[in-house]
Protein backbone atom coordinates (compact mmCIF):
# COMPACT_ATOMS: atom_id res chain seq x y z
CA UNK A 1 0.00 0.00 0.00
CA UNK A 2 1.37 3.44 -0.92
CA UNK A 3 0.77 6.39 1.38
CA UNK A 4 2.34 9.14 -0.91
CA UNK A 5 -0.47 10.82 -0.71
CA UNK A 6 0.07 11.15 3.70
CA UNK A 7 2.47 14.06 4.45
CA UNK A 8 6.41 13.17 4.82
CA UNK A 9 5.78 12.77 8.77
CA UNK A 10 2.90 9.99 8.22
CA UNK A 11 4.41 8.16 5.98
CA UNK A 12 7.59 7.86 8.13
CA UNK A 13 5.36 6.68 11.03
CA UNK A 14 4.03 3.90 9.21
CA UNK A 15 6.88 2.41 8.01
CA UNK A 16 6.76 -0.33 10.17
CA UNK A 17 3.33 -0.71 10.39
CA UNK A 18 1.41 -4.08 8.74
CA UNK A 19 -0.89 -2.45 6.53
CA UNK A 20 -3.40 -5.53 6.06
CA UNK A 21 -4.40 -4.72 9.87
CA UNK A 22 -4.99 -1.24 9.16
CA UNK A 23 -8.01 -0.69 8.55
CA UNK A 24 -8.45 3.29 9.16
CA UNK A 25 -6.62 6.64 9.34
CA UNK A 26 -8.41 9.32 11.62
CA UNK A 27 -7.30 12.78 11.27
CA UNK A 28 -8.80 15.54 13.13
CA UNK A 29 -7.47 19.18 13.61
CA UNK A 30 -5.59 19.45 16.35
CA UNK A 31 -6.35 16.58 18.04
CA UNK A 32 -3.92 13.11 17.81
CA UNK A 33 -3.98 10.83 14.78
CA UNK A 34 -5.63 7.92 15.22
CA UNK A 35 -4.90 4.49 13.20
CA UNK A 36 -7.82 1.22 13.59
CA UNK A 37 -5.46 -1.39 13.96
CA UNK A 38 -6.71 -5.01 14.86
CA UNK A 39 -9.82 -3.17 15.23
CA UNK A 40 -8.69 -1.09 17.86
CA UNK A 41 -8.30 2.21 17.86
CA UNK A 42 -4.78 3.44 18.67
CA UNK A 43 -2.28 6.65 18.53
CA UNK A 44 0.23 7.25 15.81
CA UNK A 45 3.45 8.69 16.82
CA UNK A 46 6.47 9.74 14.94
CA UNK A 47 7.85 6.15 15.55
CA UNK A 48 4.71 3.89 15.00
CA UNK A 49 1.94 3.41 17.13
CA UNK A 50 1.66 4.26 20.60
CA UNK A 51 -0.89 4.30 23.16
CA UNK A 52 0.22 7.24 24.85
CA UNK A 53 -1.49 9.99 23.76
CA UNK A 54 1.29 12.71 24.64
CA UNK A 55 3.36 10.73 22.37
CA UNK A 56 0.79 11.37 19.18
CA UNK A 57 1.19 13.07 16.28
CA UNK A 58 -1.16 15.81 16.43
CA UNK A 59 -2.71 16.80 13.10
CA UNK A 60 -3.05 20.43 11.33
CA UNK A 61 -4.80 22.37 9.14
CA UNK A 62 -1.71 21.92 6.68
CA UNK A 63 -1.97 18.21 6.93
CA UNK A 64 -5.38 18.06 5.64
CA UNK A 65 -4.46 20.26 2.87
CA UNK A 66 -1.44 18.36 1.89
CA UNK A 67 -4.11 15.35 1.79
CA UNK A 68 -6.82 17.24 0.24
CA UNK A 69 -4.48 18.16 -2.82
CA UNK A 70 -2.76 15.09 -3.54
CA UNK A 71 -6.15 13.62 -3.56
CA UNK A 72 -7.80 16.18 -5.43
CA UNK A 73 -4.18 16.73 -7.88
CA UNK A 74 -4.42 20.42 -6.48
CA UNK A 75 -7.29 20.92 -7.48
CA UNK A 76 -10.29 20.99 -5.25
CA UNK A 77 -13.02 22.57 -7.22
CA UNK A 78 -12.85 19.28 -9.98
CA UNK A 79 -14.02 17.08 -7.37
CA UNK A 80 -17.08 19.30 -6.34
CA UNK A 81 -19.53 15.93 -6.83
CA UNK A 82 -17.34 13.66 -4.37
CA UNK A 83 -16.37 16.24 -1.85
CA UNK A 84 -20.45 17.10 -2.06
CA UNK A 85 -21.03 13.57 -1.06
CA UNK A 86 -18.41 13.98 1.53
CA UNK A 87 -16.11 11.44 0.20
CA UNK A 88 -12.71 11.07 -2.50
CA UNK A 89 -11.60 8.02 -3.89
CA UNK A 90 -7.81 7.51 -4.62
CA UNK A 91 -6.44 5.60 -7.08
CA UNK A 92 -5.06 2.95 -5.15
CA UNK A 93 -8.69 2.51 -3.80
CA UNK A 94 -8.33 4.34 -0.28
CA UNK A 95 -11.65 6.24 0.21
CA UNK A 96 -11.41 9.23 2.41
CA UNK A 97 -14.24 10.18 4.29
CA UNK A 98 -14.74 14.09 4.43
CA UNK A 99 -16.22 16.50 7.50
CA UNK A 100 -16.98 20.59 7.68
CA UNK A 101 -19.09 22.68 6.90
CA UNK A 102 -21.90 22.12 4.48
CA UNK A 103 -23.15 24.84 2.02
CA UNK A 104 -26.55 24.21 1.12
CA UNK A 105 -28.74 26.59 -0.98
CA UNK A 106 -32.09 26.02 -1.98
CA UNK A 107 -32.49 22.88 0.21
CA UNK A 108 -29.95 21.32 -1.98
CA UNK A 109 -26.17 20.67 -1.15
CA UNK A 110 -24.12 22.85 -3.00
CA UNK A 111 -20.40 21.93 -0.98
CA UNK A 112 -18.83 21.34 1.67
CA UNK A 113 -16.06 23.85 2.96
CA UNK A 114 -13.55 24.10 5.46
CA UNK A 115 -12.95 20.27 5.67
CA UNK A 116 -11.42 19.62 8.97
CA UNK A 117 -11.06 15.90 9.70
CA UNK A 118 -10.70 13.03 7.45
CA UNK A 119 -11.34 9.26 7.78
CA UNK A 120 -8.77 7.26 5.33
CA UNK A 121 -9.77 4.08 4.77
CA UNK A 122 -7.73 1.36 3.90
CA UNK A 123 -8.99 -1.22 1.28
CA UNK A 124 -8.40 -4.68 2.08
CA UNK A 125 -8.80 -7.20 -0.39
CA UNK A 126 -9.66 -10.72 1.93
CA UNK A 127 -9.78 -13.78 -0.97
CA UNK A 128 -12.54 -16.29 0.32
CA UNK A 129 -14.14 -14.08 2.82
CA UNK A 130 -17.33 -14.36 1.24
CA UNK A 131 -17.01 -18.47 0.47
CA UNK A 132 -20.01 -19.17 2.98
CA UNK A 133 -22.05 -16.30 1.92
CA UNK A 134 -21.54 -17.52 -1.90
CA UNK A 135 -22.51 -21.35 -1.04
CA UNK A 136 -25.51 -19.82 0.02
CA UNK A 137 -26.78 -17.20 -2.80
CA UNK A 138 -26.20 -19.32 -5.65
CA UNK A 139 -29.03 -21.64 -7.37
CA UNK A 140 -28.76 -23.52 -10.76
CA UNK A 141 -26.56 -21.19 -12.44
CA UNK A 142 -28.01 -17.81 -11.13
CA UNK A 143 -28.57 -16.52 -7.91
CA UNK A 144 -30.91 -15.39 -5.03
CA UNK A 145 -31.82 -11.52 -4.91
CA UNK A 146 -29.35 -11.11 -1.48
CA UNK A 147 -28.92 -8.21 1.04
CA UNK A 148 -25.75 -7.93 3.21
CA UNK A 149 -26.74 -6.45 6.64
CA UNK A 150 -24.68 -4.63 9.24
CA UNK A 151 -23.42 -1.84 10.80
CA UNK A 152 -20.52 0.20 9.09
CA UNK A 153 -17.33 -1.12 8.96
CA UNK A 154 -18.22 -4.70 9.21
CA UNK A 155 -16.21 -5.54 5.96
CA UNK A 156 -19.29 -5.19 3.82
CA UNK A 157 -17.38 -3.44 0.78
CA UNK A 158 -14.26 -5.94 1.20
CA UNK A 159 -16.93 -8.98 0.83
CA UNK A 160 -19.39 -7.73 -2.73
CA UNK A 161 -15.62 -7.69 -3.90
CA UNK A 162 -14.93 -11.18 -2.61
CA UNK A 163 -18.11 -11.87 -4.38
CA UNK A 164 -17.97 -9.85 -7.75
CA UNK A 165 -14.11 -12.44 -8.24
CA UNK A 166 -16.47 -15.29 -7.85
CA UNK A 167 -19.07 -14.86 -9.74
CA UNK A 168 -17.21 -13.67 -12.74
CA UNK A 169 -16.25 -17.28 -13.14
CA UNK A 170 -19.89 -18.81 -12.21
CA UNK A 171 -21.88 -19.86 -14.99
CA UNK A 172 -21.32 -17.34 -17.50
CA UNK A 173 -23.10 -14.38 -14.87
CA UNK A 174 -22.95 -10.79 -16.76
CA UNK A 175 -21.86 -8.93 -13.65
CA UNK A 176 -22.45 -5.23 -13.08
CA UNK A 177 -20.84 -3.38 -10.64
CA UNK A 178 -22.91 -0.04 -9.33
CA UNK A 179 -19.72 1.49 -7.97
CA UNK A 180 -20.95 5.53 -6.60
CA UNK A 181 -17.95 5.92 -4.56
CA UNK A 182 -14.91 4.54 -6.46
CA UNK A 183 -14.17 1.18 -4.48
CA UNK A 184 -14.63 -1.25 -6.85
CA UNK A 185 -12.09 -0.32 -9.58
CA UNK A 186 -9.43 -2.73 -8.61
CA UNK A 187 -11.90 -5.51 -9.04
CA UNK A 188 -12.17 -6.87 -12.67
CA UNK A 189 -13.08 -9.76 -14.72
CA UNK A 190 -14.19 -11.11 -17.96
CA UNK A 191 -17.73 -10.68 -17.36
CA UNK A 192 -17.85 -7.84 -15.41
CA UNK A 193 -18.50 -4.13 -16.15
CA UNK A 194 -18.46 -1.60 -13.69
CA UNK A 195 -20.18 1.98 -13.37
CA UNK A 196 -18.46 4.41 -11.37
CA UNK A 197 -19.13 7.39 -9.81
CA UNK A 198 -22.38 7.52 -11.02
CA UNK A 199 -25.56 7.59 -8.66
CA UNK A 200 -27.42 4.58 -9.10
CA UNK A 201 -30.86 6.21 -10.64
CA UNK A 202 -28.51 6.57 -13.26
CA UNK A 203 -26.68 3.37 -13.25
CA UNK A 204 -29.77 0.81 -12.86
CA UNK A 205 -31.45 2.45 -15.63
CA UNK A 206 -28.67 2.93 -18.14
CA UNK A 207 -27.29 0.11 -17.62
CA UNK A 208 -29.87 -2.63 -17.63
CA UNK A 209 -30.76 -0.81 -21.16
CA UNK A 210 -27.20 -0.91 -22.62
CA UNK A 211 -25.30 -3.85 -21.03
CA UNK A 212 -28.44 -6.44 -20.17
CA UNK A 213 -26.33 -7.80 -16.78
CA UNK A 214 -27.59 -10.83 -15.14
CA UNK A 215 -26.69 -9.48 -11.92
CA UNK A 216 -26.17 -6.32 -10.65
CA UNK A 217 -24.00 -6.08 -7.61
CA UNK A 218 -24.52 -2.41 -5.51
CA UNK A 219 -23.00 -1.04 -2.12
CA UNK A 220 -25.10 0.67 0.74
CA UNK A 221 -28.27 1.03 -0.36
CA UNK A 222 -29.85 4.03 1.50
CA UNK A 223 -33.11 5.54 0.75
CA UNK A 224 -36.19 5.31 -0.77
CA UNK A 225 -34.57 6.24 -4.45
CA UNK A 226 -32.05 3.66 -4.11
CA UNK A 227 -34.83 0.73 -2.70
CA UNK A 228 -36.98 1.56 -6.61
CA UNK A 229 -34.23 0.93 -8.27
CA UNK A 230 -33.44 -2.33 -7.20
CA UNK A 231 -37.60 -2.91 -7.08
CA UNK A 232 -37.26 -1.74 -10.69
CA UNK A 233 -34.46 -3.82 -11.67
CA UNK A 234 -36.04 -6.93 -9.73
CA UNK A 235 -38.74 -6.49 -12.24
CA UNK A 236 -36.87 -6.92 -15.30
CA UNK A 237 -35.25 -9.81 -13.93
CA UNK A 238 -32.04 -8.74 -12.81
CA UNK A 239 -30.50 -10.63 -10.10
CA UNK A 240 -29.64 -7.93 -7.19
CA UNK A 241 -27.00 -8.40 -4.67
CA UNK A 242 -26.35 -5.53 -2.06
CA UNK A 243 -25.57 -4.41 1.13
CA UNK A 244 -27.41 -1.80 3.82
CA UNK A 245 -26.59 -0.38 6.88
CA UNK A 246 -28.38 -1.55 9.93
CA UNK A 247 -27.97 -3.82 13.32
CA UNK A 248 -30.28 -6.50 12.56
CA UNK A 249 -33.07 -7.50 10.02
CA UNK A 250 -35.68 -6.03 12.05
CA UNK A 251 -33.40 -2.53 11.86
CA UNK A 252 -34.26 -2.76 7.77
CA UNK A 253 -37.43 -4.03 7.72
CA UNK A 254 -38.83 -1.22 9.99
CA UNK A 255 -37.51 1.59 7.29
CA UNK A 256 -40.92 2.82 5.74
CA UNK A 257 -39.18 2.02 2.17
CA UNK A 258 -38.71 -1.38 2.69
CA UNK A 259 -40.20 -3.86 0.49
CA UNK A 260 -40.32 -7.39 1.10
CA UNK A 261 -40.73 -8.64 -2.47
CA UNK A 262 -37.42 -7.92 -3.34
CA UNK A 263 -34.81 -9.99 -1.42
CA UNK A 264 -34.51 -13.43 -1.52
CA UNK A 265 -31.76 -13.96 1.30
CA UNK A 266 -30.88 -11.86 4.14
CA UNK A 267 -26.83 -11.77 5.68
CA UNK A 268 -26.53 -10.29 8.84
CA UNK A 269 -22.87 -9.68 9.34
CA UNK A 270 -21.11 -10.65 12.96
CA UNK A 271 -17.93 -9.74 13.45
CA UNK A 272 -15.97 -6.49 13.44
CA UNK A 273 -12.61 -8.29 13.69
CA UNK A 274 -13.13 -10.65 10.42
CA UNK A 275 -15.26 -9.83 7.58
CA UNK A 276 -17.76 -12.28 6.18
CA UNK A 277 -18.63 -13.76 9.83
CA UNK A 278 -22.11 -14.85 9.51
CA UNK A 279 -24.41 -14.21 12.16
CA UNK A 280 -27.64 -15.28 10.63
CA UNK A 281 -29.22 -16.25 7.46
CA UNK A 282 -32.83 -15.06 6.52
CA UNK A 283 -34.95 -16.11 3.84
CA UNK A 284 -37.76 -13.82 2.00
CA UNK A 285 -40.55 -15.27 4.47
CA UNK A 286 -37.80 -13.78 7.05
CA UNK A 287 -37.10 -17.72 8.56
CA UNK A 288 -33.94 -17.98 9.94
CA UNK A 289 -31.68 -20.49 7.67
CA UNK B 1 35.55 55.43 -41.41
CA UNK B 2 33.99 57.69 -38.85
CA UNK B 3 30.82 57.80 -40.80
CA UNK B 4 30.41 53.62 -40.44
CA UNK B 5 31.83 53.81 -36.64
CA UNK B 6 28.80 56.84 -36.53
CA UNK B 7 26.31 54.01 -38.41
CA UNK B 8 27.36 51.28 -36.11
CA UNK B 9 27.38 53.61 -32.95
CA UNK B 10 23.49 54.38 -34.35
CA UNK B 11 22.34 50.43 -34.35
CA UNK B 12 24.39 49.84 -31.47
CA UNK B 13 22.50 52.74 -29.43
CA UNK B 14 19.09 51.43 -31.26
CA UNK B 15 19.64 48.11 -30.04
CA UNK B 16 20.60 49.14 -26.50
CA UNK B 17 17.52 50.89 -26.53
CA UNK B 18 15.52 48.07 -27.79
CA UNK B 19 17.43 46.26 -24.77
CA UNK B 20 16.48 48.38 -22.29
CA UNK B 21 12.68 48.62 -23.16
CA UNK B 22 12.64 45.10 -22.99
CA UNK B 23 11.40 45.01 -19.34
CA UNK B 24 8.14 46.32 -20.71
CA UNK B 25 7.92 43.47 -22.98
CA UNK B 26 8.51 40.85 -20.35
CA UNK B 27 5.31 43.02 -18.15
CA UNK B 28 3.16 42.66 -20.98
CA UNK B 29 3.74 39.04 -21.49
CA UNK B 30 3.27 38.67 -18.04
CA UNK B 31 -0.15 39.91 -17.40
CA UNK B 32 -1.08 38.47 -21.32
CA UNK B 33 0.09 34.78 -19.81
CA UNK B 34 -1.48 35.43 -16.63
CA UNK B 35 -5.06 36.98 -17.75
CA UNK B 36 -5.07 34.18 -19.92
CA UNK B 37 -4.23 31.75 -17.64
CA UNK B 38 -6.74 33.33 -14.77
CA UNK B 39 -9.59 32.99 -18.17
CA UNK B 40 -8.82 29.74 -18.85
CA UNK B 41 -8.99 28.37 -14.90
CA UNK B 42 -12.76 30.18 -14.60
CA UNK B 43 -13.62 28.02 -17.69
CA UNK B 44 -12.00 24.43 -16.56
CA UNK B 45 -13.65 25.69 -12.49
CA UNK B 46 -16.85 26.37 -14.35
CA UNK B 47 -17.55 23.28 -16.90
CA UNK B 48 -14.41 21.40 -17.49
CA UNK B 49 -13.40 20.53 -14.45
CA UNK B 50 -9.62 20.09 -15.33
CA UNK B 51 -7.17 19.36 -12.77
CA UNK B 52 -4.81 22.40 -12.42
CA UNK B 53 -2.00 20.08 -12.84
CA UNK B 54 -2.74 18.82 -16.01
CA UNK B 55 -3.53 22.66 -17.02
CA UNK B 56 -0.48 23.90 -15.88
CA UNK B 57 1.37 21.31 -18.01
CA UNK B 58 0.55 22.95 -20.50
CA UNK B 59 2.72 25.65 -19.83
CA UNK B 60 6.13 23.53 -19.97
CA UNK B 61 8.85 25.45 -21.70
CA UNK B 62 7.02 28.75 -21.69
CA UNK B 63 9.50 31.44 -21.10
CA UNK B 64 7.53 34.50 -19.82
CA UNK B 65 7.70 35.20 -16.23
CA UNK B 66 4.07 34.09 -15.07
CA UNK B 67 4.45 30.19 -16.61
CA UNK B 68 7.91 29.94 -14.89
CA UNK B 69 6.32 30.67 -11.55
CA UNK B 70 3.51 29.03 -11.61
CA UNK B 71 4.91 25.59 -13.45
CA UNK B 72 7.94 25.88 -10.13
CA UNK B 73 4.92 26.39 -7.76
CA UNK B 74 2.40 23.70 -8.82
CA UNK B 75 4.55 20.98 -10.65
CA UNK B 76 7.96 21.04 -9.43
CA UNK B 77 6.33 22.07 -6.02
CA UNK B 78 9.33 24.55 -5.46
CA UNK B 79 8.91 27.35 -3.17
CA UNK B 80 8.53 30.09 -5.41
CA UNK B 81 10.72 33.78 -5.21
CA UNK B 82 9.06 36.18 -7.49
CA UNK B 83 12.24 37.47 -8.99
CA UNK B 84 10.97 39.29 -11.84
CA UNK B 85 12.17 43.24 -11.61
CA UNK B 86 9.11 44.72 -13.85
CA UNK B 87 6.90 44.12 -11.18
CA UNK B 88 6.07 46.07 -8.14
CA UNK B 89 6.36 44.50 -4.27
CA UNK B 90 2.29 44.71 -4.19
CA UNK B 91 2.13 42.83 -7.67
CA UNK B 92 4.18 40.19 -6.15
CA UNK B 93 2.52 39.84 -3.32
CA UNK B 94 -0.90 39.61 -5.00
CA UNK B 95 0.89 36.78 -7.37
CA UNK B 96 2.19 35.18 -4.43
CA UNK B 97 -1.74 34.94 -2.63
CA UNK B 98 -3.35 33.80 -5.85
CA UNK B 99 -0.95 30.93 -6.45
CA UNK B 100 -1.45 30.00 -2.86
CA UNK B 101 -5.08 29.82 -3.54
CA UNK B 102 -5.26 27.80 -6.65
CA UNK B 103 -6.65 24.51 -6.19
CA UNK B 104 -7.13 24.86 -2.26
CA UNK B 105 -10.88 25.96 -2.33
CA UNK B 106 -14.10 24.51 -3.31
CA UNK B 107 -15.69 24.71 -6.42
CA UNK B 108 -17.86 28.14 -5.19
CA UNK B 109 -15.07 30.07 -3.42
CA UNK B 110 -11.79 29.04 -6.04
CA UNK B 111 -14.52 30.69 -8.72
CA UNK B 112 -15.04 33.94 -6.75
CA UNK B 113 -11.32 33.89 -6.50
CA UNK B 114 -10.77 33.74 -9.68
CA UNK B 115 -13.34 36.43 -10.79
CA UNK B 116 -12.09 38.48 -8.10
CA UNK B 117 -9.10 39.31 -10.03
CA UNK B 118 -10.21 39.20 -13.46
CA UNK B 119 -10.81 43.12 -13.30
CA UNK B 120 -7.46 43.86 -12.18
CA UNK B 121 -5.48 41.63 -14.43
CA UNK B 122 -7.50 43.21 -17.19
CA UNK B 123 -6.29 46.26 -16.64
CA UNK B 124 -2.75 45.88 -16.10
CA UNK B 125 -2.79 43.13 -19.20
CA UNK B 126 -4.25 46.35 -21.17
CA UNK B 127 -2.03 49.19 -19.49
CA UNK B 128 0.98 46.90 -20.23
CA UNK B 129 0.07 46.30 -23.46
CA UNK B 130 -0.05 50.27 -24.35
CA UNK B 131 3.23 50.98 -22.05
CA UNK B 132 5.37 48.30 -24.16
CA UNK B 133 4.04 50.26 -27.50
CA UNK B 134 5.07 53.43 -25.97
CA UNK B 135 8.46 53.18 -24.26
CA UNK B 136 9.68 50.59 -27.15
CA UNK B 137 9.39 52.99 -29.46
CA UNK B 138 10.29 56.00 -26.99
CA UNK B 139 13.56 53.88 -26.33
CA UNK B 140 14.32 53.31 -29.61
CA UNK B 141 14.20 56.76 -30.92
CA UNK B 142 16.26 57.94 -27.94
CA UNK B 143 18.51 55.40 -28.59
CA UNK B 144 18.27 56.76 -32.13
CA UNK B 145 19.20 60.02 -30.90
CA UNK B 146 21.92 59.04 -28.49
CA UNK B 147 23.63 57.37 -31.80
CA UNK B 148 22.88 60.08 -33.69
CA UNK B 149 24.13 62.68 -31.76
CA UNK B 150 27.85 60.25 -31.15
CA UNK B 151 27.40 60.21 -34.94
CA UNK B 152 27.48 64.50 -35.11
CA UNK B 153 30.47 64.40 -32.27
CA UNK B 154 32.72 61.71 -34.61
CA UNK B 155 31.94 63.97 -37.92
Amino acid sequence: MNFEFLPKKYIFALNDIKVDKLSEIRIRVDFPVKLKYLNEYIYLSKNGLTLLRNEAIIASCFDIEEILGYATEKSIYAYNENIKQGFLTLKNGVRIGLSGECVFENGAIKTIKNINSLNVRIPQEIYGCSNKIFEKIIKENSVYNSLIISPPAFGKTTILKDLIRKLNEYANNQVLVIDERGEFSFVKGENVDLITYSNKLYAFEYAIRSLAPTVIITDELSGEKDWECVISAKNSGVKIIASCHGESLDSIKNKKYFNKNVFDRYFILESLRNPGILKEIYNSEFEKL
Amino acid sequence: MNVFLGVVCIAFCVFLGYFFSYKYTDRKNFYVNFYNFNQKLKSEVNFTKRTLISMVKELEGKQDGFSKVIYAKIIDEKEVIIKENYLTIDEKNSLYNYLDGLGNSDFYTQLKILESIDGELKDKKEKSIIDEKRYKILYIKLGFLCGLAILILLL
